[in-house]
């Protein structure tokens, strides 16, 4: 009887311990921008969800379409129904993995470039992508940062051709987000 | 008689450019001039999602809504507005609103209150975008 006591207690001792080094945010801003010279497209979502376990270096982080909120109201209106189909595919997502968390010291002032790789899934669509961030542990928050481009190809997300020319065919995203430290 | 025909084509052809040009660069609607299409509960919108989230997008995405809640939490964003979040009993989430771009007011922890949005989804928490505060 002691014996499964004592398991239980240490079960939960290390469960404890091992959610303390998650670090988590639910008001993450993503920005994309698929501007041309004749367009400026430049929506914003400031509620991504955002969690990175300093123990593995996995980050996860999650963003619904219909989040982003653009300038002009039939822009968002087709970006919603005819180009990312929202209705039908309402959240993009990120699962991957920090290659060399290991460089961060996560108690200690400091920034760390790093290399990021891990499946995005838009559109219905998931595809490897790899790319550089920057990690600045600041009196015990986290901030991620993180420039990259998406090619809209990549994820089946097909512009018609009258439009064509006002809408890049890559969009270059934007990451930044401000974790803290995820307690239970 | 020709004149007149060509003048009244032409202010036609200017009237329609306007408009084509103001309804192509019209912003967003704030949701102050919106009506809700749903009222609801925090507790039981999240309810909603949580048991059936398919469900629930078919019923709730994209729509205007209005929910009544006990204020959790509120974040306070660096840049930008402040996220509330809404009591919905459950543990693991609630009902996230995040303000419109210059909607003010004060906000306390424990008050009940109801916004109007825009449904986006859900993540951990079910989201509202563009928010009201409702009298």
């Amino acid at each position: 009887m002691k014996k499964i006591l004592f398991l239980i207690a240490l079960a939960t001792v290390s469960v404890t311990s091992l959610s303390a080094q998650k670090y988590f945010t639910r008001d993450g801003m993503i920005s994309f921008s698929a501007s041309t010279p004749l367009e400026t497209i430049e929506p914003t979502n400031k509620g991504a969800t955002a969690v990175i376990d300093a123990a593995t270096g996995v980050v996860e982080f999650a963003v619904l379409i219909k989040g982003f909120i653009f300038e002009k109201a039939l822009m968002q209106e087709h970006f919603n129904e005819n180009y990312l189909q929202s209705g039908k595919y309402p959240k993009a997502t990120f699962k991957g993995k920090i290659v060399d968390a290991e460089s961060i010291k996560w108690t200690k002032n400091g920034t760390y470039p790093v290399n990021v790789k891990g499946i995005m899934t838009l559109h219905g669509v998931s595809k490897e992508i790899k790319t550089t961030a920057t990690i600045q542990v600041s009196g015990g928050r986290i901030i991620a940062t993180s420039n990259f481009e998406l090619p809209l190809s990549d994820y089946e997300i097909s512009i018609p051709s009258v439009v064509a020319d006002k809408i890049s065919k890559t969009a270059k995203v934007k990451v930044e987000v401000a974790l803290a430290e995820l307690k239970r | 008689m020709k004149k007149w025909i060509f003048l009244i084509l032409a202010i036609g052809l200017v009237a329609g450019l306007a408009i084509g040009y103001y309804m192509y660069n019209e912003p967003l609607e704030g949701m102050d001039s919106q009506e809700a299409e749903i009222t609801i509960s925090a507790k039981d919108l999240y309810a909603s999602f949580d048991t059936d989230e398919a469900n629930a997008n078919a019923t709730f995405l994209g729509k205007v809504v209005e929910v009544s809640g006990e204020i959790q939490t509120i974040s306070d964003t660096e840049e930008g507005q402040p996220s509330i979040l809404l009591d919905a009993g459950g543990m693991m989430g609630g009902v996230i609103c995040r303000l419109d771009q210059g909607i003010t007011g004060s906000f306390s922890v424990g008050q009940n209150i109801t916004f109007r949005g825009e449904c986006t989804g859900k993540l951990m928490d079910v989201e509202l975008a563009r928010c009201v505060p409702v009298e």
